[in-house]
């Protein structure tokens, strides 16, 4: 029993057993403990004076048990995730433990363990007050179980997040900007799953229903990515600059695709397919893909180097898209958006729809549209700054052209409009406009926007200096790996 | 001696400043070395490069052999890293914060209490081992940043201003560990500071680094033969240092004779021609009551070195 402990305890996570050790020792862990509970002792000796009506006891004290187990786990939890790994970079603990042997993703999977067993020891605490709650008239059982379920889930997403942006930059504006930003989303948050809370205990039948089922999945799905998202990104953050940090990113984003364009195809199969789905759907995914495009498309370009050393030579120039790099994040961009459009064009998924007929051209319309805005909102502004993305600064700038961008493209024909007197541009009836242009390509079949297409071949034009770049940066790296071979 | 770190050709530039300029220097095992320049010299980058936490644009770092760029890994667990200011945990005792970087470096079970016993052991930090980190005063928190370097046993320190805001004790603590270090643990030592008269009583070699550039390597003796090539020689005596002054300037293959406050100091091209001169000084009634080689000087070398520019 003591070999297994001990083996044990040389497995388990360091930062784990550090963040635990600090927790049990701070003021912050413990008053955040104790107040949940004494909040719901005191909310529990009250309601139990106060409610008249006792078929409505069970649902007030779980909308009080259940607030305060939302507010600390969903709240409390991943802010002091957020304060904890963003205060590492005031003591340079980051840098010293980037010089372990600990893996990057060893470090935040200890720092979200840690969250996670705030969290468990979060519902502990409170677990009686809920069993309580259940016990009283009124609550549903499975309402009960899975409010609580999707609380804890979200609290463990949510971590993935904070601790994300905590390492998002060791400027202080920043982060004391970040940590407003993260206290009121948190607070949003908490908001949100309390009055879903109180309205699935409400009105538990709700459960039965497949809507129910399919919003749920979808909401704790996309909590997952985002979560995903978040692990894998505050990976890269502390990872080695020559170790493909944004590997696991790039894998992710393509995983996204594959699995959107899958469930496209499941749900078609499954007798579901509609093409307004499959057009919000594709739309939907290019929205989401803007920000991590954004992402790899503002990265500093000096990758290559460990292509030429992990990879067999001949296979590392097809790597080139998940490689670190603005270049490579083109490059990834372009050929995933290529996928998709073959895919789509190749194998619709509405299989009951006919090339001949109308409806299918306006599938393709509206998710082809999608795609052409992706490539150019991103890669048309993101291109004029990659020089500059190796200093902070310039990166930031890169990032911020691409709203700027799409805001400009909105904003600047109406405005025209507005001094020319031409309606339809006041009214946003413009190619600038992406929903004007979808709900064209839906409404009236129309074909894809010539400027659009115009405005994609003007991208990868002005994009071609950076993809030579990268390309010789990858030659260089060869030169320079056989040379250090040489040498050695 | 074999080399512990090799720095070659690196270059790295902020913008349009070239922060590190072709920097390239050896340390071999068992060496300490000077790393000395003014502020924004490029020595903290260097260090950063070597330390595998930034890039060069170009050039190398190795390591025992291992380049930081193709194999960072195998870099870092030959090298530890010490910065200026070194993190401490709150509410964590000093214990368990040794204990904790133990694990980060992958010790387990036994290998682990002794790493962290013979740390302890090594660095004086026995009687605090219960305190909090954050209660320690700055010696004791660089005693601690230094068993933390320490635990996974480094073939080569890279240390940053290690003796900035230290008391003289600690200062002169922090020296005589490190040069435990170097000469009978024979680990290589890359300790850069402002305070000169520290590192040239521990370092064995210097480098000197000015707006990116090294502007001189090796023994700081070496370097000083490199600047003037001929000895110096103080002498003082009962009397003016006028007459001295007049006395020396007669004397054949003696120049640059100036006086320093101590006494005269001037040039000769070998000792036999210092032992001349001493001993026409003494024939020629000059009461000598001191008469000595001036041993190099890191601070007049850094002096003659560098231009004070910064950017």
């Amino acid at each position: 029993m003591t070999a297994l402990i001990r083996w044990a305890d040389d497995r388990i996570n360091p930062i784990l057993v550090k963040e635990v050790r600090q927790a049990v020792r701070s003021r912050y862990f413990w008053g955040t403990y104790a107040l949940a509970l004494v909040i719901a002792c005191l909310a529990g000796a009250f309601l139990l004076t106060v409610v008249d009506d006792p078929d409505e006891l069970g649902q007030i004290f779980f909308g009080v048990v259940y607030f305060c187990l939302a507010a600390s786990v969903m709240g409390l939890v991943p802010f002091q995730s957020f304060l904890a790994a963003g205060g590492n970079w005031d003591t340079e603990r980051t840098q010293i433990l980037m010089l372990t042997a600990l893996r990057p993703r060893q470090v935040v999977l200890g720092r979200l363990l840690a969250s996670m067993t705030q969290i468990g020891l979060m519902f502990l605490a409170l677990l009686p007050f809920l069993g309580l709650a259940f016990l009283l008239p009124g609550v549903d059982l499975a309402a009960f179980g899975i409010s609580v379920v999707t609380v804890l889930l979200f609290g463990t997403f949510l971590s993935c997040v904070t601790i994300a942006a905590s390492w998002l930059s060791a400027n202080r504006l920043v982060r004391v900007l970040l940590m407003t930003v993260i206290g009121g989303g948190l607070l949003w948050c908490v908001g949100v799953a309390v009055a879903l809370g109180a309205e699935l205990i409400d009105s538990p039948d709700a459960i039965t229903r497949d809507e129910f089922w399919w919003v749920w999945s979808a909401l704790v799905g996309h909590g997952a990515a985002v979560g995903a998202f978040g692990f894998a990104a505050a990976t890269a953050r502390i990872g080695h600059p020559e170790e493909n940090r944004t590997l696991p990113l790039r894998v992710l984003t393509v995983g996204v695709v594959v699995v959107a364009l899958g469930g496209l195809y499941a749900l078609d199969r499954a007798g579901h397919g509609e093409e307004e789905a499959a057009i919000a759907i594709c739309a939907y995914l290019c929205l989401a893909l803007t920000v991590p495009f954004t992402g790899f498309l503002t990265e500093p370009e000096r990758m290559g180097r460990r292509a030429w050393i992990d990879v067999p030579r001949r296979l590392a120039l097809f790597t080139a898209p998940f490689q670190p790099g603005g270049s490579n994040g083109f490059l990834l961009m372009i050929s995933l958006t290529t996928l998709m459009a073959v895919t789509l064009l190749a194998a619709p998924p509405m299989t009951s729809l006919s090339p001949g007929d109308w409806d299918w051209y306006e599938v393709m319309n509206g998710i082809l549209t999608a795609i052409t805005y992706l490539v150019i909102s991103v890669g048309f502004p993101t291109a004029f700054f990659n020089r500059w993305t190796d200093r902070t600064a310039g990166r930031l700038v890169a990032v911020a052209s691409v709203p700027v961008f799409c805001l400009a493209c909105l904003l600047l024909p109406t405005m025209y409009g507005a001094i020319s007197g031409d309606w339809d541009l006041q009214e946003f009836r413009h190619v600038g406009n992406p929903f004007w242009t979808m709900e064209r390509a839906l409404r009236d079949h129309d074909a894809v926007h010539p400027l659009l297409m115009v405005g994609v071949a003007v991208t990868i034009l002005v994009n071609l200096p950076r993809v030579f770049r990268g390309l010789r940066r990858l030659g260089l790296a060869e030169k320079e790996s056989r040379d250090r071979a040489a040498r050695r | 001696m074999s080399r512990a770190l090799s720095v070659q050709e690196l270059h790295r530039a902020f913008g349009e400043v070239k922060a590190v300029d072709a920097v390239s220097f050896d340390v071999e095992a068992g060496q300490i070395c000077g790393f000395i320049g003014p502020n924004g010299a490029g020595k903290t980058t260097t260090m950063r490069i070597a330390a595998t936490l930034d890039l060069p644009d170009s050039g190398d770092v190795l390591i025992g052999g291992m380049s930081v760029l193709s194999h960072p890994r195998e870099a870092r667990r030959q090298l530890g890293f010490m910065p200026d200011a070194y993190a401490s945990e709150p509410n964590m005792p000093v214990s368990d914060y040794l204990d904790f970087h133990a694990r980060a470096q992958g010790l387990r079970g036994k290998d682990r209490g002794k790493a962290v016993r013979d740390v302890v052991e090594f660095t004086g930090l026995g009687p605090l081992m219960q305190k909090d980190c954050t209660s320690l005063s700055k010696g004791m928190r660089q005693r601690a940043g230094l068993a933390v370097t320490l635990l996974h046993d480094p073939a080569l320190l890279i240390l940053d201003e290690p003796a900035a805001g230290l008391d003289p004790r600690a200062r002169v603590e922090l020296r005589e560990l490190l040069a435990v270090l170097a000469n009978e643990l024979g680990k290589a030592v890359l300790i850069s500071s402002h305070i000169l008269t520290e590192l040239s009583e521990i370092c064995d070699v210097v480098a000197v680094i000015e707006q990116g550039r090294i502007r001189a390597t090796g023994k700081v003796s070496d370097i000083q033969k490199g600047l003037r090539p001929d000895p110096v020689y103080r002498i003082r005596h009962l009397g003016e240092p006028v007459d001295l002054e007049r006395f020396l300037a007669e004397q054949p293959d003696v120049h640059d004779v100036r006086a320093d406050g101590e006494g005269v100091v001037f040039m000769v091209p070998d000792e036999e021609g210092a032992a001349r001169v001493l001993a026409a000084a003494i024939t020629g009634g000059l009461q000598v009551i001191e008469f000595r080689p001036v041993q190099a000087d890191l601070e007049e070398v850094f002096l003659s070195l560098t231009e004070g520019n910064v950017q």
